[in-house]
């Protein structure tokens, strides 16, 4: 229960932030490597459905486009999730699709995440690769970073088991 | 948990969002979802006015530096403009004069320069005591090496002394003026000191002419001799049949028999009627010496452009 309200909480914060200054943070550069990071946090379905329901609620409140981010990102973390669960079963043999370091998997669904944030506007606004290039370096700059760090305290707390699977 | 129950739960978690998605897209084409877009924003408005509180702040101070700023600039270009329009009202002014000159020297035009201007020569009182012993034996030192005599240095005054003298361009008989106001005129000039005579001095006499003020305007009086009496000034020879009264002003007539500025004396503070001598009029000084450090003396000039033009 305690890490369903902490979610919430912190989903809600960063919504917050994000709508309170948006000169500063773009839309969904916070939430993003948040929302990742609270699905892979207890490698759970529960973690993914709550991830979905949140980037569900943020598309509502800030619609753009199709809502391409809950889809893909869920699919993303179920993939990554099963690969784990697959690496657990038989003993580290790497059997699934994304086969990927898991320090990395939640940096790799940021980048996936810009990319369809970014996408939209970019679509829209008829622009080359070179012009995505900025928007994409300023989501970047926010959520890269803040995504590391998660990754960071995602290992701490698996080394000092707060992060147990449910 | 066993591994094959999560992987059915996760892929069931996928496809719940999966559903979740598709029914919010529909329900945003169907616009069903503009009371819960309502909700959400309500629901993040109590935090989002705290931090948007938070930085209105820094907002509202970094706007108030930049507004500091700005007005700072703006007083700095004010005043730069300022020194600006002083200096184009200088040349302004300047090219006026020169333009006035080219014209006259011409002959585009009827006026007559003067012939005669008069230029203020800036000096200082030195001593009120005549010159000091240590002064003296300093200027005899100093004109010795420069071959000076010492009827040059004027050594053996006892009155005023001022700082300037034939080197600058200073000579006898000279007014000597605070302002507009005489003090008196040069009695000796040596090399870099002159002694000045004051107005009350008892051989000071200069030509004078009273003015009445009035309700009516200025009223240009009748002309007489001024002279010192040692303490404050007297003014004879105005005929008995002119009008004088206490208060009128005493202006010069001439400087040196040359018309010029009329420069001011003082302000009648007697006037007796004596039936052979016409009137006995007593003048207050308007500045006493004792009052002054700074004063000008008063030198006549051949005017450079008539020179020219005649030329």
């Amino acid at each position: 229960m305690r890490f369903v309200v902490a979610r919430v909480i912190l989903a809600w914060g960063a919504m917050i932030i994000e709508q309170s200054r948006p000169d500063l943070l773009p839309a969904g550069a916070v939430l993003l490597p948040v929302v990742i990071a609270g699905m892979l946090w207890n490698r759970s379905a529960g973690g993914v459905v709550a991830g979905g329901v949140v980037l569900i609620l943020d598309w509502i409140a800030r619609r753009q486009g199709l809502p391409l981010l809950p889809v893909v990102l869920s699919l993303g973390v179920t993939l990554m999730l099963l690969q784990s669960s697959s690496i657990h079963q038989w003993g580290g043999r790497r059997t699934r699709v994304l086969q990927t370091p898991e320090w990395v998997q939640p940096s790799a669904l940021t980048v996936v995440g810009i990319g369809l944030l970014t996408g939209p506007a970019i679509v829209a606004h008829h622009a080359n690769f070179l012009d995505t290039l900025p928007v994409f370096g300023k989501y970047a700059m926010i959520s890269l970073p803040l995504s590391v760090l998660l990754t960071v305290l995602m290992k701490l707390a698996d080394e000092f088991g707060l992060r147990q699977s449910t | 948990m066993s591994s094959a129950h999560q992987i059915h739960g996760l892929w069931t978690a996928f496809a719940c969002v999966l559903l979740m998605t598709i029914a919010a897209a529909l329900a945003d084409r169907l616009q069903l979802l503009s009371g819960v877009r309502l909700i959400l924003h309500d629901a993040l408005s109590p935090g989002r006015l705290v931090i948007a509180a938070i930085p209105e702040n820094s907002k509202h101070r970094a706007f108030a530096k930049a507004k500091d700023q700005q007005s700072q600039s703006y007083a700095t270009q004010f005043l730069e403009l300022q020194q600006d329009r002083r200096a184009l009202l200088i040349e302004n002014a300047q090219l006026h004069n020169r333009l006035r000159q080219l014209t006259n020297s011409k002959g585009y035009s009827n006026h007559h320069p003067k012939l005669t201007g008069f230029d203020l020569i800036p000096a200082r009182v030195l001593s009120r005591y005549g010159m000091p012993s240590l002064l003296r034996q300093a200027m005899i030192d100093a004109g010795r090496s420069h071959g000076l005599t010492r009827s040059q240095l004027v050594l053996d005054t006892h009155g005023i002394l001022l700082d300037r003298g034939v080197r600058n361009g200073i000579s006898e008989g000279r007014r000597v003026l605070n302002g507009s106001v005489v003090l008196g005129r040069i009695d000796r000039a040596g090399r870099w000191v002159s002694q000045l005579v004051p107005v009350t001095n008892q051989s000071y006499s200069a030509r004078i002419r009273l003015v009445r003020r009035s309700a009516r305007g200025t009223q240009m009086g009748v002309e007489g001799l001024l002279e010192g009496t040692g303490d404050a000034c007297h003014v004879s020879g105005v005929p008995d049949t002119a009008s004088v009264a206490i208060g009128d002003e005493v202006f010069s007539a001439d400087i040196d028999g040359m018309t010029g500025p009329h420069l001011y004396y003082g302000t009648v503070v007697g006037a007796d009627f004596e039936s052979a001598a016409g009137w006995s009029i007593a003048v207050k000084p308007a500045i006493l010496l004792s009052d002054v450090e700074d004063v000008s003396v008063l030198v006549p000039r051949l005017n450079a452009a008539h020179l020219s033009a005649l030329d």
